[in-house]
């Protein structure tokens, strides 16, 4: 006897085509069973056939053919452990007789499942071997009814497994789907290998000024950072954001319409979960940062963002507002907008926000943002809220962080600013995400915001400068087309011929040891580019483009770059 | 032919709509999108919402109107093999899906990639003996790569996605998709559907494409050590574009090459490493050297019974190296000390830098005197025979010769088939269309068609008998439609001539109803409109011929030939390759 265990996927008509490779060759199936398994969306057959090895080789062969199949192996009784469930309805009129039944089905491990006056039902789990043998015993009372289920089997070593799943992706549910960002995913192909240059995450190289930890000590020594806080945050820290907002980002607001967050990142994921349904529109103007579209495609239940590209005219990038708003229909309820952008760099201007503000006024929509790079604007460009413009302070979700103003992405401190009534339902899911943001870092961020804006302006004046390294580096080759930097600390060039940007950098990674984000990765509009984070030192900066500039010159003739 | 090229087709440029649109309307956009340009089909109740929609993209879609379902997927096959694109039909349910079915087995035998949409009822009937219902996905489960039954409209951009990258994915095939009436209705906003990713929505079938390194360094040592090797070639290197690699392949390690029937044109007949033909037809030369050879290096090709004769005496000094993208294949038929699971073009590529070049003067020299000999004993005497009436032979190698060997031969299935693979010099790649695993009757006309549409610049020439002709014939009305300049030559001897070959050999001349009373064909080829010639005598032949090359209009030439002619070489089925005969008084013995 030789067991076939059959991995497939979990889909109407498997069974039909793996029983038809059996009928092909005429083979009889002894037993066969179907069931689920560990994994989602995968069942697991086991079959028992008498032949010989050879032929189950090639059957196994075949079964692979079967575009659901997964994975197939064959094995003989001594590599498994194997079993089956067998009921035995047995006749017992005379009530003599019934005790010596149940001694036998005790001999045999087996359990009276149930009596009537003339009849025993008999359960036995055990090999087939036991089971025929309890049955032929069990015979002279007279059998009425067999019921088997045939066997199941588990392979004693793991070996014959191998590769079992690895092209499965876990699916616990839609959120096997969403893709963890392509910037993580190099970032981490990065850590392995060897003398690489990271210009892919966005971390600032500055350290956290003095002051500020200082703040943050104190309070500790005072034990004011023992207990929950308000989960809006600590009043002062409320107040402070408030003062800043009205002065730097002419946002009329009160401490009353300030929520601190784990970050920026936790104020969007709970503004998204907030304020939209799983069926609502969110549209996002693209090429975007990666973890808005997973977080929107959270919020709506893996739904994706509507995207909305930009085009690139005469090395800028430019919003259409003619298309944006052919793309809001009556499920439409919200537009999100990063401003300075990630990762096009893209500072948006005063009339683009004016049309944002337009359309979301004649179509009822919400305006969120994510102003994590406000201080980060240069050639003389301003940063403006749209939180500014009175007509949709209401509609609007505005968000903030100390990540990148203060070099502080490790103290996880962000905020919202928004009307109460709608921050109230944002409240409800932060509140279940996160209770309070660490209060620490609350006091450590109270520190840098009353500090004023001197801090993130030395920051951006060192980032102009870097900035021009990029420019005068990559402007060395003309395979790389370098649109306006006009805020953020993001370089987005294009790269000519690429057509799989995926692919592209992680060539790059392997063959220049250089870590860039392939474009594709922030939504449409962002195929064949790249982004490069010149947060980095200069050393590391200009080491890094040089790398990725040889990369591309040796490679000038070969179209995609092998 | 390439295949990375056909799989990386870009989409064409094809505004997404924000609007609802039909599930017909999304089907025909979607074909657009994945690159496709014809497709062969034939209407009917279950798929006319498609038909409805394929009217408003008429400049997209190049729509051809067979005149029976089989045409409609022989003729995808044609294109398919031609272009290296996926053939795609389209059919009604219940009697047009059925009557595909022949062709889809034959693109299953053959690795062929073919889409075929065939209509269904609507989802709330099926299972209900509706009319024109059939369980088409019950009736092609095992003859397809994969096939599926779509029934509401937002699964069919994911579908056809995936339907398209199995079909030309890993070893070719044909896949079905049935699509219910009422998911053709729905409507559904083609922006917010889901697409297709090969790499995570497909997690079971994974073709490789790269060989394993160590096999192919054990396969070069081989190679290099081999002092009687022989390389098979199959359609493997034909569908892998291995065009290059191949030539390159047997000049470099100066190896003899001998080709399958799907291999055939992959090597120029006048290369000096080419072989021959191989199998139970094949040429003298490549079936005795498989028996002294001491190394077979099997390239895309499935050891077929036709191929290797008596399993058990077959190659019985050699070893083998068997390179194939379908693992089922390897040690299938015949045990492989190295298998190497992978897209021949990249293993030919791999494998390229492992060998050397080693003289093998003897080997050489022996496939010279084989090829004499076959030269002497079956050749002559088929290209200038001594007596009167025509052999198919002669006319074949003319039409070579017309052609200068350039041309896209279709066959049929039967005694011209095997002629036509014998005697066609083919100097192009991938010149040679046949039907091969299955040997489909009727194929030749409507492959042919196919041919033509997908490379219109060339030469499409049937070759076909007079029994096949007309299990396809009424395809002639299609060619007369689209004015296709498809040549067709009617091999005429008033016999299912493979059959009464085998009857005249092994049933003692029984000749059990072989023999056909035909029409007059062209006259039948008239009343389409189509231009048509008979010739009966060797004097009219050349001209007759010339005429139909020259033309650039639809021909059917019917040749009449010998009746009882036979086609020699032979490797009786179930006997070993070297007791090939090469004449009847063999079997005496
Ligand atoms: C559909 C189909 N039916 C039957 C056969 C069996 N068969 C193989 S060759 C052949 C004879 C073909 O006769 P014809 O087309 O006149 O060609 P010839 O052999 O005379 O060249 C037959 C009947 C087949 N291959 N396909």
């Amino acid at each position: 006897m030789i067991t076939i265990g059959i991995f497939a996927e979990d889909k109407p008509g498997v069974l039909y085509k793996i029983a038809d490779i059996f009928l092909k060759r005429k083979i009889n199936i002894e037993s066969l069973t179907v069931s689920k398994t560990e994994r989602k969306g995968i069942s697991r057959f086991t079959i028992t056939v008498n032949t010989d090895k050879e032929t189950v080789e090639k059957i196994s062969k075949q079964l692979y053919r079967i575009i659901e199949v997964v994975k197939v192996f064959e094995a003989e009784d001594k590599e498994l452990v194997y079993s089956e469930l067998a009921f035995l309805k047995i006749s017992a009129t005379n009530p003599l007789k019934r005790r010596e039944i149940e001694d036998l089905v005790e001999l045999y491990n087996g359990k009276v499942v149930f009596v009537d006056k003339d009849s025993i039902l008999v359960q036995k789990v055990g090999r087939e071997e036991e089971i025929d043998s309890m049955l032929n015993l069990l015979k002279p009372y007279g059998i009425k009814e067999v019921v088997r289920t045939g066997r199941i089997a588990v392979l004693k070593s793991e070996e014959k497994l191998k590769g079992k799943f690895e092209k499965i992706l876990p699916s616990p549910s839609y959120v096997a789907k969403l893709e963890l960002s392509a910037i993580k995913a190099l970032e981490h192909a990065g850590r392995n290998i060897k003398g690489s240059i990271s210009l892919a995450q966005g971390t600032p190289d500055f350290l956290t000024p003095n002051f500020i930890k200082d703040s943050a000590k104190k309070a500790m020594e005072k034990s004011l950072t023992d207990k929950y806080t308000s989960g809006y945050g600590i009043d002062e820290l409320r107040k402070a954001i408030a003062e800043k907002v009205r002065r730097d980002n002419k946002i009329k607001a009160d401490y009353k319409n300030v929520m601190v967050t784990h970050g920026a990142t936790e104020a969007l994921i709970a503004t998204f979960m907030g304020v939209f349904n799983p069926k609502d529109e969110v549209i996002v103007i693209t090429p975007d940062y990666a973890s808005h579209i997973t977080q929107i495609s959270l919020a709506r239940y893996g739904g994706r963002p509507v995207f909305v590209s930009m085009e690139e005219k005469e090395g800028e990038w430019v919003l259409n507002l003619e298309k944006l708003e052919s793309a809001v229909n009556h499920k439409t309820k919200g537009i999100l907008i990063c401003n300075p952008s990630n990762p096009t760099g893209k500072v948006f201007s005063r009339e683009e926000l004016k049309g944002i503000a337009d359309i979301a006024l004649r179509h009822n929509l919400f305006i969120i943002t994510d102003e994590i790079y406000e201080y980060f604007v240069f050639g003389g460009k301003e940063h403006i809220s749209i939180a500014s413009f009175e007509e949709v302070a209401d509609r609007t979700i505005s968000i903030f962080g100390v990540s990148k103003a203060y070099a502080m992405t490790g103290w996880r401190i962000g905020y919202i600013v928004a009307d109460e009534r709608v921050l109230k339902e944002v409240f409800k899911v932060h509140d279940a995400l996160v209770n309070c943001p660490a209060v620490v870092s609350q006091y450590a961020a109270l520190s840098a915001i009353k500090s004023g804006p001197e801090v993130p302006k030395k920051f951006a004046k060192e980032y102009e400068r870097r900035r021009k390294i990029v420019v005068e580096e990559l402007s060395k080759t003309d395979k790389i087309v370098l649109p306006k930097m006009e805020g953020a600390y993001y370089a987005f060039p294009k790269i000519k011929d690429v057509e799989d940007d995926y692919e592209f950098a992680f060539r790059v990674l392997e063959r220049a040891k250089v870590a860039v984000v392939p474009g594709s990765a922030f939504g449409k509009g962002g195929g064949g580019h790249v982004r490069i984070s010149y947060c980095k030192s200069e050393e590391e900066l200009r080491e890094g483009l040089r790398r990725l500039v040889e990369y591309v010159e040796n490679n000038r003739r070969m179209s995609n770059y092998k | 032919m390439n295949k990375a090229k056909s799989e990386k087709r870009k989409a064409k440029k094809l505004e997404v709509r924000t609007k609802p649109i039909t599930g017909a309307d999304l089907v025909v956009r979607t074909l657009i999108r994945l690159g496709v340009d014809t497709v062969f089909g034939y209407p009917g109740g279950a798929i006319m919402p498609v038909y409805d929609s394929l009217l408003d993209y008429t400049d997209k879609i190049n729509h051809i109107l067979v005149r029976h379902e089989q045409g409609a997927g022989h003729a995808a096959e044609g294109y398919a093999r031609v272009s290296g694109k996926p053939g795609v039909c389209m059919v009604t349910s219940g009697p047009g899906a059925t009557n595909l079915v022949t062709a889809v087995a034959d693109a299953m035998m053959d690795s062929v990639p073919m889409v075929c949409l065939t209509g269904q009822v609507p989802a709330q009937v099926v299972g209900t003996d509706a009319f024109q219902e059939t369980d088409v996905i019950g009736v092609t489960a095992p003859i397809t790569k994969w096939n599926f039954q779509i029934t509401s409209a937002e699964e069919i951009p994911f579908v056809l996605e995936k339907a398209f990258y199995i079909a030309v994915s890993g070893r070719p095939g044909p896949v079905v998709i049935d699509i219910t009436k009422n998911a053709q209705f729905e409507e559904v906003e083609e922006d917010k559907l889901q697409h297709f990713d090969p790499k995570k929505d497909s997690p079971s079938y994974q073709p490789i494409y790269e060989p394993n390194k160590r096999q192919i360094k054990l396969a070069g040592e081989l190679i290099n050590n081999s002092e009687r090797p022989l390389a098979l070639i199959g359609h493997g290197v034909i569908i892998s574009g291995a065009q290059k690699e191949i030539l390159e392949f047997l000049e470099k390690a100066n190896i003899p090459g001998a080709c399958t029937l799907h291999g055939l044109s992959a090597v120029p007949v006048d290369h000096p490493c080419y072989a021959g033909f191989l199998g139970m037809h094949g040429n003298y030369a490549p079936n005795m050297m498989t028996q002294e050879a001491d190394l077979l290096i099997a390239l895309g090709m499935r050891f077929d019974d036709r191929v290797t004769g008596k399993l058990e005496k077959y190659a019985p000094n050699a070893k083998v190296i068997h390179i194939d993208i379908d693992p089922a294949e390897l040690n299938k038929n015949v045990k492989a000390e190295v298998p190497i699971v992978a897209d021949v073009r990249h293993a030919l590529q791999a494998l390229l830098k492992h060998i050397k070049r080693r003289e093998r003067k003897e080997w050489f020299e022996k496939m010279r005197k084989y090829w004499k000999i076959e030269e002497e004993k079956v050749i002559k005497s088929q290209i200038s025979p001594a007596q009167d009436s025509i052999k198919m032979a002669e006319v074949v190698r003319r039409i070579s010769e017309l052609t200068e060997g350039k041309a896209t031969i279709v066959a049929d299935v039967g005694q011209h088939q095997m002629i036509a693979a014998r005697y066609y010099q083919f100097k192009r790649f991938n010149s040679f269309i046949s039907s091969g695993g299955m040997g489909t009757m009727g194929f030749g006309i409507p492959a042919a068609i196919g041919a033509k549409v997908a490379r219109p610049k060339e030469e499409a020439i049937a070759i076909v008998g007079d029994g096949g002709a007309q299990m396809t014939i009424q395809e002639l009305g299609t060619i007369a439609q689209e004015r296709l300049p498809v040549k067709i030559v009617v091999l005429n001897n008033n016999f299912l001539g493979m059959v009464r070959q085998w009857q005249e050999l092994f049933f003692e001349r029984r000749y059990s109803f072989t023999y056909l009373l035909n029409p007059d064909f062209v006259k039948l080829a008239d009343s389409y409109g189509i231009k048509a010639k008979r010739v009966k005598e060797r004097k009219d032949l050349d001209k007759a011929l010339e005429e139909m090359v020259k033309t650039n209009e639809p021909y059917l030439l019917e040749v009449v030939v010998e009746k009882e002619d036979n086609v020699f070489p032979m490797v009786p089925s179930g006997w070993p390759l070297d007791k090939v005969l090469l004449s009847p008084e063999g079997l005496k013995s």
